[in-house]
């Protein structure tokens, strides 16, 4: 080979090799330096993980911080089935732990897929055990689940979340935005085998934690509600109740029950009606409880004095060719001369009924919206009912006879007991309260649920007369079951037939019992419905004894001293 | 011309000379002449000096990433610790339910409502510790006024010791 043709060769390859290298280096210049952002970005994203961090969901607590729904960490088991090599053996090995069949995880494993839920929120024994079997494809993910720790304590208030921590019922749907809180997410650099690189690229946007709500509700006072109303509903053989204790100079609702109850913890389990709040939820005609309202219009208006004698009743009383019936109709000659008092102790219709007619239907209808019906209380709960209340425009004289004791108007158990607070405060309506504030997780107060006068209704005098109308039908009218020993006692009973397809009758009936206790200066207002009791139906009877076991317990959980002669007082030693 | 190829017969020489030393060179380490040991150790020990503080931060940065990696273990340690903590927190909710509570009572202790209800006043505490304070006060006024009383039968005494010496 000559000389020259060996120096031609190599310069043409030197040639070609500074050829290559300088395309090299322009392509390393396109790639380092111009695409530079990109690639960069693209190296990051293999390297970076986003963890999605869920916001914490608020907790909700009683008056004492008690609390009464809060979250729990429980493991989720998921799988990925396009990474198994044999799913049956992954099946049959998952369902000796969990409570499934082979055949159903079998299923929940299409091959296609790359996640599917096992179970969700499995109890810790459960999880441990999948944890211990190693599959590989098959791994656990901490998810948060919504307990409620007083089982069906105020159940029918607080209601339930669903499996994705979202509000379905009651106060946790009506502050689910409060509740929810906004989730967030962390950015992390991995290694290799997917740790978190220390001191690597970490972005992180933290969840804002949902807020936890602080109710008006006392535990205990529930609990004595609840099961009070659970012994009288199953004493009556009845198909529901329901409790309210307020504070009438608040307006706070201490007690709120409901039965039929639920435990949330498993609310899937039970019929939907059993969800329902009967106190904002019902509504019903309240009957002779109702008369109370009327009294007082007509004291408040001064058509008579606490003593004038309203009618000499015979048992009935015929306005416009109809006949208004007093519970003493046909068994005697009625109850006689009546003073205003004594048509609240008698519980007499025809007196009521007198009451109303010389009010004016005017002037009682004024009345009754002045003290809240036919209007929504305005209470933090969902799906409250406003009642059944017409125009006094349309009204004939028998209608507003009827209304003048409880018939031809529907209420709320709610209203009702807002309504008696109004007589138990020297006159003054609130807004009824079952949220007392909303706090942050570092307790600071973001929303205040204040007290809200809404008003006065009545004044003071009447107020008070209307107490000792009330407390001289537990001395000696139809409510002497509601006596409390050492307490000075009001209340009035009431008795309604329900309304069916055809009118009144077929022995349906709502027993109920509200009063106020003590006397002089009540701090409790409580009010008992009990839902077609079966046998005895008078709310003297079924109701008055639920009511007094209720403010008995109530007041002295609430350290409120005898007011009464007849109660048991040793000095101590 | 001439001068050129003259160069350029210089220049061959040149190289072969060269090429020349470095082939002796070659012989001479291959026949086994002795190292510079010296100079091997200046540069072992210039390349150690210089590595060092390489393998110091290198060091540093693999101890740096261990703790890091233990420091994450803590932090998911905490975090069981903190699950585990509501955990039990629920549990403790859930035992002290006042439903459970009751039931408890009546079905084990054989705990029964009481028929009649006594109450119990209590003195007040407020009013007893008032006494007790007056009381206190007052044996202050009374020690007062006695050591002011034995101070003037003290003066008295003196005066009349003073009065008795000549």
């Amino acid at each position: 080979m000559s000389r020259s043709l060996t120096r031609s060769r190599i310069r043409v390859i030197s040639g070609a090799m500074v050829i290559l290298l300088a395309s090299l280096l322009v392509r390393l210049v396109y790639i380092q330096i111009i695409q530079r952002d990109k690639y960069k970005n693209l190296a990051m994203q293999q390297r970076m993980r986003k963890v999605d961090l869920p916001a914490s969901r608020g907790g909700i607590y009683d008056r004492k911080g008690k609390s009464l729904a809060v979250n729990i960490a429980m493991d989720s088991v998921y799988a990925s089935p396009n990474q198994m090599s044999d799913r049956s053996q992954v099946a049959s090995k998952l369902a000796a732990v969990l409570d499934k069949s082979p055949d159903e995880i079998l299923q929940l494993l299409d091959p296609k897929r790359g996640f599917v839920w096992i179970q969700r929120k499995a109890s810790f024994d459960r999880a441990a055990a999948v944890k211990a079997l190693n599959l590989g494809t098959v791994n656990l993910i901490k998810e948060y689940k919504r307990a409620y720790p007083g089982q069906e304590l105020a159940s029918n208030i607080i209601g339930f979340a669903g499996l994705d921590m979202q509000g379905l019922y009651g106060l946790e749907v009506h502050f689910d935005k409060y509740l929810r809180g906004v989730p967030g997410y962390m950015k992390v650099e991995e290694d290799a085998i997917g740790r978190n690189i220390p001191y690597g690229v970490r972005k992180i946007v933290p969840p804002a934690d949902g807020q936890d709500i602080y109710l008006t509700i006392d535990s205990e006072l529930q609990h004595i509600a609840e099961r009070e109303l659970k012994k009288a509903v199953k004493n009556a053989r009845a198909a529901g109740g329901c409790a309210i204790a307020m504070d009438p100079w608040s307006g706070d609702v201490l007690a709120m029950a409901s039965c039929p109850t639920y435990n949330p913890n498993n609310y899937g389990s039970y019929d939907c009606m059993a969800w329902s709040n009967r106190a904002v939820q019902q509504v019903y005609e309240p009957g002779s409880i109702f008369k109370l309202i009327t009294a007082a219009a007509a004291l408040e208006e001064k058509v008579y004095s606490p003593g004038d004698t309203v009618i000499n009743c015979s048992g009935t009383l015929g306005i416009d060719r109809r006949t208004v019936h007093c519970v003493r109709h046909g068994n005697s000659s009625g109850h006689g001369s009546e003073s205003v008092s004594d048509v609240i102790v008698n519980s007499c219709n025809v007196g009521a009924a007198t009451l109303g007619l010389k009010l004016g239907s005017h002037s009682l209808y004024r009345y009754i919206r002045e003290f809240g019906f036919g209007q929504v209380t305005g209470i933090s709960l969902p799906g409250e009912e406003r009642g059944l209340l017409q125009s006094s425009a349309s009204w004939q004289r028998i209608k507003t006879a009827n209304i003048a004791f409880g018939q031809g108007i529907g209420v709320t158990p709610i209203q009702m007991t807002r309504a008696v607070c109004v007589l138990a405060n020297g006159g003054k309506l609130y807004r009824p309260r079952i949220v007392r504030n909303i706090r942050t997780r570092d307790g600071v107060i973001s929303k205040e649920y204040k007290v809200e006068d809404l008003g006065r209704v009545i004044s003071p005098e009447t107020a008070a007369a209307m107490r000792r109308m009330m407390q001289r039908v537990v001395l000696e009218g139809t409510g002497k079951a509601a006596a409390i020993e050492g307490y000075s006692t009001g209340g009035k009973t009431g008795t309604a037939q329900k309304v069916g397809a055809y009118g009144y009758g077929g022995g349906r009936y709502i027993a109920s019992f509200v009063g106020l206790a003590p006397v002089d200066h009540p701090r409790l207002v409580v009010l008992v419905s009990i839902d077609e009791p079966k046998g005895a139906y008078y709310g003297g009877v079924i109701a008055a004894p639920a009511f007094k076991e209720i403010v008995r317990s109530s007041l002295i959980k609430l350290g409120v001293p005898p007011d009464k002669g007849d109660a048991v007082i040793r000095e101590d030693a | 011309m001439a001068l050129s190829s003259t160069m350029d017969r210089k220049n061959s020489y040149g190289q072969a000379k060269n090429r020349k030393n470095r082939n002796k060179a070659v012989e001479k380490r291959r026949e086994g002449a002795p190292l510079d040991t010296r100079a091997a150790f200046t540069y072992m020990t210039i390349l150690l000096l210089l590595s060092l503080p390489a393998f110091i931060y290198l060091y540093q940065n693999a101890c740096i990433t261990q703790k890091g990696y233990q420091v994450q273990k803590l932090e998911e340690r905490l975090i069981d610790l903190s699950l585990e903590r509501e955990r039990l927190q629920l549990k403790l909710d859930e035992l002290s339910a006042p439903e459970r509570i009751e039931n408890m009572a009546q079905s084990r202790l054989n705990m029964i409502y009481p028929e009649r209800v006594e109450f119990i006043t209590i003195k007040e505490p407020v009013a007893e510790t008032k006494l007790a304070s007056a009381g206190r006060l007052a044996g202050v006024w009374n020690g007062l006024v006695d050591g002011l009383k034995s101070l003037e039968g003290l003066r008295a005494r003196l005066t009349e010791v003073e009065a008795s010496q000549p």
